[in-house]
């Protein structure tokens, strides 16, 4: 019989005592708070479900839910498209490929609160770039991050602007790994581009699609950085999506019970969303 | 004869010339494309670099004579590079810590046969997908509680917590491409199983393992959220003090450029090294880049 190898053992589980001793505490503490009223100051009282009742007939939760859904669908999307054709083109042209990626990176690599914080500037209605710009092309100068639907739009933008690259460089090494003949095969039968974009490039990259929809899907969800420094959920709360929410109602409102289960419901959502991830592609990252 | 020999030539001419010129043409697309990524960095380069009436004046200065007046008015500010250090220290204590529990798990999961095996590396892949917030709403009440709110400390030991996924996966990869005959070999010549890795195996992953860690640099030095919730005025770091200087100078645009400037500098400078690998290490070693 062969002996049981107990220090490796140790050794793989050391990260995964540490992880889940630091993670799993404070998580069972927030469930434990989101099952009680709790202001600071005083003592936490039982309500049982109470704040979870609550929170799912609050018109700002649920709108806070409205706006991140929006948030998420409309970045996602519109990285993904935008990102592929990007990707494609750079696919196509012979000389820069290298200088292009580079640039296109570094948008991803900005620390996000500080483009938060440059494009306020950015932004601004007086002094503003973009309105200069805009104003040059004849259109009038708009206040974007003041106005209900335009900030919602502002901070999509930068979203845009900050995880489109992700996109363009996943699919390109998706696309670059597309094998030659394949393509010259299509090419020799008379296919034209589109028809190999569309019936050859795309299908034999779908999983990669697919696992980067589902990261960017996540990570949309939990937004926060940029969203914080550039609107602070405002105006009112058309900005207000939950990460940023649930900071609010901790430190504004000093409500840890609701806080806790706002936190409780992004946790879930996140998880669950990540879990799907796990169970259909943890096949392919595993190796 | 000579009219039609002439006339295949002008077609087989402008045909060349109509291809090089659509293929060309792609450029245009991506040059807008670029200009869209680069204009709010070369913003904040440029703003930096300007005397304050020149910031605001209409059109925007694209040629001026470049001062450093910014940049020392930010570093002389109070406590700006104490936060610069609170950054540096959290990060790289967060990142090696993250790297000594790391890296060994990741040659055991590559190299041992040990029971539920992918139950642990997934487990530590959860930690990826867990959103920030939660988590720091009760770490926030029971730092206080422990006397370790506030603290460079505190801050880092959460870090690694965030770091983990990455060393795990990403480093567990490199191991996994490193051909095992080549530890049987020295195993074969009585080398010890922790010779073996010391010897064989860290220094051919080294390349791997140093970027591994860089990208985990750039990922924490980038964190905001936890920063902002868990540190006060003794432990904050760049970019939560890069938000106390947007909300606190108002026009002063700067001097904001300035310090964005200077906590955008790291990032920058790893991520062009980086750049083959930072899309392999997003996704878990999913893209090959």
């Amino acid at each position: 019989m062969k002996k049981k190898p107990i220090i490796p053992i140790i050794i793989a589980l050391a990260p995964v005592i540490y992880a889940n001793v630091f993670a799993i505490y404070p998580f069972l503490m927030l469930i434990y708070y989101s099952f009680h009223s709790y202001v600071f100051g005083k003592r936490p009282i039982f309500c049982g479900l109470y704040n979870y009742v609550r929170l799912f007939n609050d018109p700002v939760f649920l709108h806070s839910c409205y706006i991140t859904g929006i948030y998420t669908l409309t970045t996602v999307t519109v990285e993904f498209i935008l990102g592929l054709f990007i990707a494609y083109l750079l696919y196509k042209i012979r000389f820069g490929k290298g200088t292009f990626m580079t640039l296109i990176l570094i948008p991803m690599i900005m620390t996000p609160a500080v483009s938060g914080i440059i494009w306020k500037i950015l932004f601004d209605p007086a002094y503003g770039h973009i309105n200069f710009y805009l104003s040059i092309l004849g259109f009038p100068r708009v206040k974007w991050l003041l106005q209900p639907v335009l900030a919602l739009i502002s901070a999509m933008i930068v979203d845009i602007w900050q995880w489109t690259p992700f996109m363009v460089l996943s699919i390109f090494a998706g696309f670059s790994a597309v094998p030659k003949d394949l393509i010259e095969a299509a090419y020799t039968d008379g296919a034209s581009e589109y028809a190999i974009l569309k019936d050859i490039m795309i299908p034999y990259i779908k999983p990669l699609i697919l696992i980067i929809l589902l990261l960017r899907t996540i990570d949309s969800l939990k937004v926060f950085d940029t969203i914080f420094t550039l609107t602070r959920g405002g105006p009112g709360f058309e900005t207000m999506v939950m990460s940023v929410l649930d900071y609010v109602t901790l430190f504004a409102y000093y409500d840890i019970g609701r806080a806790a289960s706002i936190g409780v419901t992004l946790w879930i959502l996140c998880f669950m969303i990540g879990l799907f991830f796990m169970k259909k592609y943890g096949e392919i990252i595993w190796g | 004869m000579v009219r039609l020999y002439g006339g295949e030539l002008t077609t087989l001419d402008s045909r060349k010339v109509s291809i090089k010129i659509r293929s060309s043409m792609i450029y245009i697309p991506l040059v807008i494309y670029v200009i869209f990524c680069l204009y709010p960095l070369y913003f904040t380069i440029n703003t930096s670099l300007q005397e304050h009436a020149e910031i605001f004046s209409i059109p925007p200065k694209v040629i001026f004579k470049p001062t450093l007046k910014s940049y020392v008015k930010v570093l002389t500010m109070y406590g700006f590079t104490d936060f610069m250090i609170n950054s540096l220290v959290a990060v790289t204590s967060s990142v090696a810590l993250a790297m000594t529990l790391g890296v060994p798990c990741a040659y055991v999961l590559s190299r041992y046969d040990i029971p539920r095996k992918r139950d642990i590396a997934y487990n530590i892949l959860t930690f990826r997908f867990l959103p920030p917030i939660a988590i720091a709403i009760p770490l926030y009440l029971y730092y206080i509680k422990i006397k370790m709110y506030d603290t460079v400390a505190g801050l880092s030991l959460i870090y690694v917590v965030m770091n983990l996924p990455f060393t795990v996966w990403l480093t567990r990869g490199f191991f996994l491409a490193i051909p095992k005959e080549l530890e049987e070999a020295a195993e074969l010549d009585g080398c010890s199983k922790l010779g073996v890795f010391l010897r064989i195996t860290l220094p051919l992953s080294l390349y791997g393992l140093a970027s591994t860690a860089l990208l985990c640099f750039i990922l924490t030095w980038n964190e905001f959220l936890l920063a902002l919730i868990l540190t006060g005025m003794s432990a904050r770091t760049l970019p939560v003090q890069s938000l106390k200087f947007a909300e606190a100078m108002g026009l002063d645009w700067g001097a904001l450029c300035a310090a964005a400037t200077i906590i955008l500098l790291p990032p920058m400078a790893m991520g062009i090294f980086l750049r083959k690998y930072i899309i392999r290490g997003l996704t878990f070693g999913a893209v090959k880049g």
